[in-house]
């Protein structure tokens, strides 16, 4: 997940170090206010911890191995604040000693590995934790949230990676930095991530604190009940951010109409015909063909489409909550 | 006369175990002893002195990567190239062999990385591109060899970061040797007791890394007790740094050069 010097623009660089900035801020300040004056080694230590943890490599099926980030892991033992510090550190030390990682890309870095992936892993912890009363429970949030996590992150990734042949090209149209757009980079970097990197980074968090938790409980960070209104803030956030999918460049890979893979390039030549089967086999017309509707503007058509998924997934969540408490409803009295 | 006891004698009780299929220790351990050799076999380590002033090192490392990424065309990329073969031959031959050992690893990974590029028309950047990021690793990797360890955090003080965060660099770079001596220990001491027990090494390794946490926690509240009987209150203080001389003159000169270079034909399209 290291992004390497010139794989993205140096406007790109620019602009995830400035959005660093306010992020190592916060930590910094939250770190100080919370954090004792004899804690401070804690830090330089568990920078040290989250370096070794990343060469730590755990078997995978396929008889290799992969590595975890453990982003989320560090954010459970030392609060988000201090991992986000850690894992910043860790990866300066990389990037300036290992070339593991570039000095122009270390704030891209940062932002996806020291700032999203413990952010995000700690909060949906912490919501997980706040409503599970079993320890069984506790882990399954755990896992989930480290392995959703690291997904984000690579997705993160992805996006800083695709978005570079739209941003900068030469006089002859040619991408200048990482040549692949977003139908591509988002593939290749889930992939492996949603399989192996994913499932390793659960696997790895979860036996972690399981054992610190057994061994030595006091040691785990304790922080403030997790809030539901910042990940409903989120969601509005990712609602409004959905009409980025239409800057992606044509459809992702296997996705494509029948409309597009005529135009398909594969091996420099453009496919140029329709397949048989794809022209006269069955279409089905959704209501919302591609996230959008007819007669509204594409924009519009692609929040809609957004706020209309969120709203089905809250209502089937609800629904199936409802059922599980018998068919009672906690916030209406009976015979309202 | 004493004969040995019939207890000792090899052949009664012959042990074969099971074959080991722990391949992954092997590797762990591999790889963890390989960066803990780079970490002590960097100038710095030994008593090495710094070839030049950190900063100024720092600063260039930093200038070369900008405007090589910056740049447009080859004719700066050559220029580039230029200045960085330059400084690499005023290092050691030794030093010489494990850049250029760095450069080459990344070289072939930014090949295999870029090359299905050209598959899907879109490779005409990429040798471009590929020279960029093998310049950008080398400029990397001149920086981290000449450099020893206390100069780079050195530099960083003498660029205005705020002390704590160099306190806790500096912490870092000691106990990623510490630490990982004690992880090594750990990973050899599991291959020795798991011999013929297979199936246990894999569930060992949230152990591991548990242990290691926390060894770090208590590691971390020995330090704060050491830093405290010398007099540490909360600010890292670091001494004034000696002067510069011709080395820094030169450097400062090339540097010049290639942000001239730069402004002449890096920019052009």
């Amino acid at each position: 997940m290291h992004i390497p010097d010139n794989c993205l623009s140096p406007a790109t660089c620019a602009v995830m170090a400035i959005a660093m900035v306010p992020a190592w801020t916060v930590s910094v300040q939250k770190v100080s206010k919370d954090l004792p004056k004899e804690k401070v080694p804690l830090l330089g230590i568990g920078a040290a911890f989250s370096f070794l943890l990343m060469m730590l490599n755990v078997p995978v099926p396929g008889g290799t191995t992969a590595h975890a980030v453990g982003g989320t892991l560090l954010a459970v033992l030392l609060g988000p604040s201090a991992a986000c510090l850690a894992i910043s550190t860790a990866l300066l030390i990389q990037a300036l000693v290992f070339g593991d990682g570039g000095i122009l890309s270390f704030g891209a870095n940062c932002f996806n590995m020291a700032f999203v992936l413990p952010c995000l892993g700690y909060f949906i912890y912490k919501f997980a934790k706040d409503r599970v009363k079993t320890k069984r429970g506790e882990y399954i949030g755990l896992a989930i949230a480290s392995y959703l996590a690291i997904n984000f992150a690579a997705l993160c990734d992805a996006i800083e990676f695709g978005l570079q042949p739209l941003l900068a090209r030469d006089a002859a149209g040619l991408p200048l930095f990482c040549p692949y757009p977003l139908a591509i980079s988002i593939p290749a970097m889930l992939i492996p991530h949603l399989t192996l990197a994913g499932l390793a980074e659960a696997a790895f968090t979860v036996a972690i604190v399981a054992f610190v938790t057994r061994a030595s409980p006091g040691a785990i960070y304790v922080g403030s009940p997790a809030k539901t209104k910042p990940l409903y803030a989120l969601i509005v956030a990712l609602v409004a951010a959905s009409p980025l999918g239409l800057i992606a460049a044509g459809s992702a890979w296997g996705e494509w109409g029948p409309d597009e893979i005529k135009d398909v390039v594969n091996g420099g030549k453009a496919l140029g015909f329709v397949p048989a089967g794809m022209e006269k086999g069955f279409h089905y017309a959704a209501p919302m063909q591609d996230y959008g509707l007819k007669g509204v503007p594409e924009i519009a058509g692609y929040i809609m489409s957004a706020i209309l998924g969120v709203a089905v997934f809250i209502i089937v969540y609800k629904l199936l909550s409802f059922l599980r408490k018998g068919g009672k409803d906690d916030g209406v009295k009976a015979g309202a | 006369m004493e004969t040995v006891p019939e207890w000792l004698l090899p052949e009664r009780e012959p042990y074969a175990p099971r074959p080991d299929k722990g391949r992954y220790l092997e590797k762990n351990v591999l790889s963890i002893l390989g960066t803990l050799a780079a970490l002590r076999e960097k100038p710095g380590a030994g008593r090495d002195r710094e070839l030049l002033r950190p900063e100024l090192a720092l600063i260039s490392t930093f200038l070369a990567v900008l405007l090589v990424s910056l740049s447009r065309g080859w004719f700066f990329l050559e220029t580039a190239s230029a200045f960085e073969f330059g400084c690499l031959c005023l290092l050691r031959g030794g030093i010489i062999a494990r850049v250029l050992k760095k450069v080459l690893a990344a070289g072939v990974f930014t090949i295999a990385i870029f090359a299905p590029a050209f598959l899907i028309g879109r490779g005409g950047g990429v040798p471009a591109l590929c020279c960029k990021v093998l310049l950008a690793v080398l400029a990397m990797a001149i920086f981290s060899a000449a450099t020893p360890w206390h100069s780079i955090t050195a530099a960083m003080a003498s660029l205005r970061i705020p002390g704590t965060l160099v306190m806790i660099l500096d912490m870092t770079i000691k106990y990623i040797s510490l630490l990982g001596g004690l992880l090594l220990d750990m990973l050899c001491a599991l291959k020795l007791r798991s011999v013929g027990r297979d199936d246990r090494k894999v569930s060992s390794l949230g152990g591991l890394a548990g242990t290691l946490f926390l060894k770090s926690k208590d590691a971390a509240e020995t330090q704060f007790r050491a830093m405290e009987c010398r007099c540490y209150s909360g600010n890292y203080i670091m001494k004034p740094r000696s002067s510069y001389g011709w080395r820094e003159a030169a450097l400062a000169a090339a540097d010049i050069a290639l942000l001239g270079a730069f402004a002449a034909f890096g920019i052009a399209r």
